[in-house]
This record gives structure tokens, C-alpha cells and sequence, in this order.
């Protein structure tokens, strides 16, 4: 991606994110903060739990490779600067809310007259048009309308959410795709496209089982239950010496089940070999007391080995600190140390996808405050110092 | 209707279950011709069902499960209808050939040729036992680009471990951190995100792939693996335990810094509204609507801190008030007010949805095969590019003549020798259970 200029208006995680891909593939991104800056600085976990806008490791993690500049785009003067970066960029990503930046005057028209071949990408919960669209959606109201939350859980009990930051996060990655897929155009063409990402319809469309049910429903008619035996009789994450290791058994991996816990006279036992009888709650408790009796006494790593073995599909269930701990992911080169001035020397994910030719990259960690105001506004933007004084003084920058 | 943005781009798959053929979809959805490489000798175990005539007992099972058939119980072709693999195959073709035969390598190597892409998501070592490795293809297109996604990557010391989403879910730590925070861990519902994550990456490398062919003339080998690229989602927990050592356990429909922020029960059966208050004016919000003035006088209320401190007192008292009203009521209600709000929509209130609906986001499908259908539309819009289902889900085969005429200019004698040889066929070979 080098040679290409992305923008990062914010606000939140998706932004973020989007921005942080492309630019840990080589594009050049600038990200713009509020003078006060982002928000998400202020979002744990924090270096010793000390709360401080240079520490936080959520958003170390998201703002690496970038520039960052401070601009009050409120301010008629910083719109004008704003026009100045969109004029620069190739791709701009942001997630101010359905409308702000036409009501900062700036609507993809206009943009779009001065900058022909930009790709523009707004992130909102519910999206640009239609009767919800100025709703308020954090994470969890878009999982929740759009996603698989309804059939996840316990059916005598609520549905329940992915962990903290998921969905945003793929919604991040959702927008870098969808930036890709236009700017893809835009290199061909010359002409820039306006992208309009719901994060509800991110999950609409999610194949995490969302997806299927909705379609199963147009064929069928019938809501699917919530079900936590979903996957079937000898499935499930089931308890060990030091943990919990998850096989899948049903229609598909009952029999490799039976034969890792060394009991495959099961297999062909009229109680187990009908669908029907696969799911008969009594069948299902007495094969899980069966799998938990040979599970006992051993180690989840060393089960997890012998599943494989058994061709069972399968995995451990981790703690953050079990997968820090695992020599797989550090010999693959998965964590990377990024040294900060504030922060120091921190260990996060890296390179989470290889490209053999073009790998991914760790060039900077994210930016102090304001620390590439200069840098941008006189280099990139070519104002002079005393301009750039100026709008310090004025509250602009 | 413009050109789509990745018409021009030609893509092989040999892709199993959803991570695959989601990336593919997608590469389809907006222009590219998406070859999807079947066979006729080998169903695959989820991605067409695995089995050529299902019971009645299967699909009954699968009905309820919420991954029915079109035609519910039908007495054909059941490879073509199930809403599980249908998902995915729109927009695309479906053409067949043996792989493990050389006739069939001979053939695919020719597609391989006169393609861009090539995407897989198979076991690492099944793909070197057929010789579909990059070096191979290489050979017959040096600009080809190959992405791999594999569960734990082409090499390590798990590389030939077998997972799905759920199981990689697991060992990238989510399953320990998500459900319900008051039950252990075999109370937690399984979650495929990580499938989804690693089909929108498989995209976004690839188009930077074709940037740096197009610059370059190179094509590459990209490397996806599941857990690696779901790793990252975890970055906040991960680096509290980098950081701080802190290993973090689930906080089920909790947030770290808002409070109230879950799902509460609606009026009506299993009816649910996911609600966060985010900032002191939601709060002064939430406390107008439910008309509790007590709380918005109450001190221990009115920071973040003592919301959040305090989260189980308002939940019961939110819980007792969202019982007595709709999930829609609450929505209407609370984001009249400006408090995120939204119902915890089922498949029936989904197709339903105002909003959905005055968005377009189900596409009417007309397969002529299955009748008409309301199918799961596109992920994103483009305002310059708009967009619309091209083809009903690729049943198995149909795109044989498009592959073999159109693509490759096979004459007669070779076409028919390959359908006498069972790899051009639209119906599993008759061994197949």
C-alpha cells in the first residue's frame, strides 16, 4: 500500500482499526484528533491502571503506523484545513455519525468535487439512510439487531454478546475491505466511490451462523431455538486436569469422538446411530459423562494432541495468559514489542495475516498527542511555522 | 448499472465450510468471476451438507436448528438447497472436476492460467498431497495470487491440527472471555466470528495483492490463518495481561466502563433489548423515560464510576421496567431520548424490520430451481457502484459449460471424455452415501 494516503477522522474503534490495517501494509495515514484528543486514549487497559492519554494500550494497539495531528474541525477554519487533508487522501475513513460531516459541509459531493478519486467510507451503527439511522449504537446495539446474539446463550436465560471490542473491531476490518474493494476502482479509474457501512448490516450479513439462518428462515419459515448443545451429542468445551478443551462431536464427529475416548462399541449402538437418538437429552448427558470420566486427569494440551490424533476437530480453551504462554504463536511471530516514550516497550498482537512478498510492517508506534503537527501541517500541507502558530493560538490545532 | 468494482478479476476456489467461501462471496458480491471448484466424487463434510439424500430425521433436525432447506424436506438434489451453503454461493459458478486425478490437476492447472486468484482454506497437508501448493501453481501462472487459510498457519507446531471457528475461537482466548460471567465455561455458546474476520481479510490482501501485481508484475502466497487473524480482536485483554499481568475472565453483556449496559427481558416470549448508557446525559435520559427521578437525584448514580459500581442495583430496577413494554417500545422510547437501544432481533422480526427493509438489505432472488427467495444482502453500499444479486447460490456443476466451453475452449470429445470419466457432472457420483 505504499504511495497510498488514508485519513482517520475517528471516532471510536472501527475507524481505528480500518486505518491501522491499511497502514500496517504500507499506507501513509494521518490520523486527525480533537485538540483534546481521542477519546479512545482515555479506554483501558492503562500502563499500572494509571489512567493517562498516553498509556493506553487498546489504543496503542490500534494507532500504530500512523501520523497524528490535532484539529477542532468545528471551527470554520479547521473545516477549511479538513478540506485541505481530504484533498490529500486517497482513502478517508469515519465514524462521526450519520450526517456530521455533511453538516460540516462536507458532503461526499463536495469532497468529491475536490477530490475526484476519493474513496470515502463512514462507519455508523444503523447506516446512512433509512428511519434508524440517527440512533445511538454503541457496540452492542448493532450485535444485537443485526448479529447472531438471539440464538446465543442459554434459552432459559438471555442472550449473550461477543467479548468487549469484537464487533467493532470487525467492523474495522469490514470498512478496510470495502476501502480496498473501491479504491481497487479508484486506481483503474480515476473516479472515487462513497462507502456507507452499517454495522448492524456488517452482522446482518455476518456468516458467523447469522447469515445462513436468515436465509433458512426465507425457506423455511421456522425461527431456530438457543441452544447451547448446538453442535451436538460428545460436543462442547468440557472440563480437564487444568481446563477445558472443546471437541466436536454430532452428526459429524461423534463417531471420531467415541474412538479418541476409546469406546467405539458406541458408535453403532442403536441409542446413538439416528439423528433422533444424537439428540435425545438423556443420550447426550450420558455420552458427556462418559467423555468427562476419560477427560480426568489429564492436561488440556495433552488431550487437544490426542483429539488431532483422532482426527476429532477440536481446541483448548485459553486464557490470555495460556496463549501468551504458548511457544506456537511466538514462534510464529505473532506478538510484536513496539517501544513508546510514555509507555515504554509493550507487547502486542502483530503480524496476524502473512502477505510473502509485501509483509506486513511495524514502522512506528501510535503517535503522542499532537506529535505530528508540525510534521503534517507545514511538511505535508506546506503552512508556514507562522501559521501553524497561529492556529495553536487560536485553539484551531 | 456501473461497472462492479473487481469485474476483471478472476477467481479459482477450493474452499470448505465458511471462512473460505465467505471470502469468495464477497470477491463475487462485487464483480469478480468466482469459479468455485467441486467435485462430483466428494461432497465435502459441511460445506453441500456432506450427505447426497438427507432423511427426513436430518432435516427435520436441521429446520429446527435454524439451517433448513428450500422446500423443507426435499426428494432432490439436496446438495443445492441448504441455506448453509446457499449463504455463500451467490453471485458465483460451480464447476467439477477430480482433483486427486491427473486428467482433473491437468484441467484445474489450465483454469489456474487463466486466473488471478486462487483461495483455499483446506488442511495444509491435503493440499500438498494434491500438489496444489504455491510453487505448483506458479509454475503455470507466475502472477497468480494464492491465499491459504489454514487454522493455525503452514507451519508450527499445530499447523495440522483440525479446527473450526468455534475450536479456534477457544484457543485464541474469546471463549474464555465471552458468556455469561456467573456460569462456567461449558455454559458458554459457541461464536464463529473469527471465520467471518478471516474472510474479509482474505479480501482486503488480495486487492492489495492485485495492487502490488499491478505495480509489479509479482503475484504472492498470502498466509491467513483463523486464530491468527482473530488473535487481534483480544488486543484490549491481551495487553492488560502484557501489561499488567491482569488475566481478565468474561463480563458477559457487562462493558469495562459503562453501566447499564446488558439485555434486558421485553413483554412478549423470549423477547430481548440490548441497552448502554454511556454518558451522564444518557443517563439523565434513561432516568426521564423510565420516569425515575429518584435516580437521576441519586449521588451514587451520577458518575461513570458509581453507574458502574453500582450496575446490579439499576439492572434489577431497568429489568422490571423493560418487562412491562415491547422490545420496539423500549427502542422507541430510550433513543427517543438519545440512549442506545435496540432489540435483540430474531430471524423473523430481522426479515421484518422497517428499517431493514427501507434499506434493501434482502435481495429477492429468483433461483429457478428453488423458487423465490428473500436472500441476505450486501455488507456495505457504494454510491457509485450500486449493487444487486447477480445469480442464484452456483448449484453443483451448473457452470460446466461456462468453465469448459467459454473459459478453457475444450472441443466435444474431450468434454465428453471427462463427463465419462465423472469429472463434469451436476450430481454426486452414485458411491457418495
Amino acid at each position: 500500500m505504499e504511495g497510498v494516503k488514508v485519513l482517520d477522522l475517528g471516532v471510536g474503534i472501527p475507524p481505528a482499526n480500518a486505518t491501522r490495517l491499511l497502514g500496517s501494509f504500507g499506507a501513509e495515514v494521518i490520523k486527525v484528533e480533537p485538540p483534546q484528543g481521542d477519546p479512545l486514549r482515555m479506554s483501558g487497559p492503562f500502563l499500572g491502571d494509571i489512567p493517562n492519554a498516553e498509556t493506553s494500550g487498546f489504543f496503542q494497539y490500534l494507532n500504530v503506523n500512523k501520523r497524528g495531528i490535532t484539529l477542532n474541525v468545528v471551527s470554520g477554519r479547521g473545516r477549511r484545513i479538513l478540506k485541505d487533508l481530504i484533498c490529500w487522501a486517497d482513502i478517508l475513513v469515519e465514524g462521526l455519525g450519520a450526517g456530521k460531516l455533511d453538516g460540516l459541509g462536507l458532503t461526499y459531493g463536495e469532497m468529491e468535487s475536490v477530490n475526484p478519486a476519493l474513496v470515502a467510507v463512514s462507519i455508523t451503527p444503523f447506516g446512512q439512510s433509512g428511519p434508524y439511522r440517527e440512533y445511538r449504537g454503541y457496540e452492542i446495539q448493532p450485535y444485537a439487531f443485526g448479529g447472531p446474539m438471539y440464538f446465543t446463550g442459554n434459552p432459559e436465560r438471555e442472550p449473550v454478546n461477543a467479548a468487549n471490542n469484537v464487533s467493532d473491531l470487525h467492523t474495522g476490518l469490514a470498512a478496510a475491505t470495502a476501502g480496498m474493494v473501491a479504491f481497487h476502482r479508484a486506481e483503474a479509474t480515476g473516479e472515487g466511490d462513497y462507502i456507507d457501512i452499517a454495522a448492524a448490516e456488517v452482522q446482518l450479513g455476518n456468516i458467523d451462523r447469522r447469515a445462513a439462518k436468515l436465509l433458512a428462515y426465507s425457506y423455511t419459515g421456522v425461527v431456530g431455538d438457543r441452544n447451547l448443545d448446538h453442535m451436538g451429542i460428545g460436543s462442547g468445551p468440557f472440563p480437564c486436569a487444568d481446563g477445558y478443551v472443546n471437541l466436536l462431536g454430532g452428526e459429524f464427529g461423534f463417531d471420531r469422538v467415541c474412538r479418541l475416548v476409546g469406546r467405539e462399541d458406541l458408535i453403532d449402538d442403536p441409542r446413538f446411530n439416528t439423528p433422533e437418538g444424537r439428540r435425545d437429552p438423556a443420550n447426550i448427558e450420558e455420552i458427556s459423562g462418559i467423555i468427562i470420566s476419560w477427560l480426568y486427569g489429564k492436561s488440556k494440551l495433552e488431550v487437544w494432541e490426542m483429539a488431532q490424533q483422532s482426527r476429532v476437530l477440536s481446541g483448548v480453551v485459553n486464557t490470555t495468559e495460556d496463549l501468551l504462554n504458548d511457544d506456537h504463536f511466538w514462534e510464529r511471530g505473532m506478538w510484536t514489542k513496539v517501544n513508546h516514550p510514555v509507555a515504554g516497550e509493550m507487547t502486542m498482537p502483530g503480524k496476524s495475516l502473512k502477505m510473502f512478498r509485501t509483509p506486513w510492517q511495524l514502522r512506528s508506534a501510535a503517535p503522542t498527542l499532537s506529535q505530528h503537527n508540525a510534521d503534517v501541517y507545514c511538511g505535508t500541507l506546506g503552512y508556514s511555522r507562522e501559521e501553524l502558530s497561529k492556529l495553536r493560538q487560536t485553539g484551531v490545532v | 448499472m456501473a461497472r462492479l468494482p473487481l469485474e476483471g478479476i478472476r477467481v479459482l476456489e477450493i474452499t470448505v465450510v465458511w471462512a473460505g467461501p465467505h471470502s469468495c462471496q464477497m470477491l463475487a458480491d462485487w464483480g469478480a468471476d468466482v469459479i468455485r471448484v467441486e467435485s462430483t466424487q466428494f461432497l465435502g463434510t459441511t460445506t453441500r451438507t456432506g450427505l447426497m439424500k438427507p432423511g427426513r430425521e436430518y432435516f427435520r433436525m436441521m429446520i429446527e436448528m435454524g439451517y433448513g432447506y428450500a422446500g423443507m424436506y426435499p426428494e432432490t438434489r439436496a446438495w443445492d438447497r441448504g441455506a448453509l451453503f446457499n449463504t455463500h454461493a451467490r453471485n458465483k459458478s460451480s464447476m467439477t472436476l477430480d482433483v486427486t486425478r491427473r486428467e482433473g490437476l491437468e484441467v484445474l492447472m489450465d483454469l489456474v492460467s487463466k486466473s488471478d486468484v486462487f483461495i483455499e482454506n483446506n488442511m495444509p497437508d491435503t493440499m500438498k498431497k494434491l500438489g496444489l501448493t504455491y510453487a505448483e501453481l506458479k509454475e503455470h501462472n507466475p502472477g497468480i495470487i494464492m491465499v491459504r487459510m489454514p487454522a493455525f498457519g503452514l507451519e508450527g507446531k499445530y499447523h495440522r491440527y483440525r479446527s473450526w471457528g468455534q475450536h479456534v475461537e477457544g484457543v485464541a482466548g474469546h471463549s474464555w472471555l465471552k458468556g455469561y460471567r456467573d456460569t462456567d465455561i461449558s455454559q458458554r455458546p459457541e461464536s464463529n466470528q473469527s471465520d467471518a474476520g478471516a474472510a474479509y481479510s482474505t479480501v482486503m490482501a488480495v486487492l492489495m495483492a492485485m495492487r502490488h501485481r499491478r505495480r509489479t508484475g509479482e503475484g504472492q502466497l498470502i498466509e491467513i490463518p483463523l486464530c491468527e487473524n482473530f488473535i487481534p480482536y483480544l488486543a484490549a485483554p491481551i495487553m492488560d495481561y502484557t501489561m499488567n499481568g491482569r488475566v481478565r475472565s468474561s463480563l458477559g453483556n457487562g462493558h469495562t466502563s459503562m453501566a447499564p449496559h446488558g439485555v434486558y427481558r421485553c413483554k412478549g416470549k423470549d423477547s430481548w433489548v440490548a441497552i448502554s448508557v454511556g454518558s451522564d446525559e444518557e443517563w439523565e435520559g434513561l432516568c426521564r423515560a423510565m420516569r425515575e427521578p429518584e435516580w437521576a437525584r441519586d449521588r451514587k448514580f451520577r458518575t461513570v464510576l458509581g453507574r458502574w459500581q453500582n450496575q446490579e442495583e439499576i439492572d434489577v430496577k431497568l429489568g422490571e421496567w423493560t418487562v412491562t413494554l415491547t422490545n420496539y417500545e423500549v427502542m422507541e422510547r430510550l433513543q427517543g431520548v438519545g440512549v442506545g437501544a435496540a432489540p435483540v432481533l430474531n430471524e423473523r422480526e430481522a426479515h421484518a424490520d422497517p428499517h431493514i427493509k427501507a434499506r434493501g438489505f434482502f435481495e429477492r432472488v429468483n433461483d429457478p430451481d428453488l423458487g423465490v427467495h428473500d436472500h441476505v444482502g450486501f455488507m456495505w453500499k457504494m454510491a457509485k457502484t450500486p449493487n444487486a444479486i447477480r445469480k442464484p447460490p452456483a448449484h453443483l456443476g451448473y457452470g460446466n459449460e461456462y468453465v469448459y466451453r467459454e473459459l478453457l475452449g475444450y472441443d466435444d470429445e474431450r468434454v465428453r471424455r471427462l463427463g465419462e470419466e465423472g469429472h463434469i457432472g451436476t450430481e454426486p457420483a452414485p458411491h457418495i452415501p
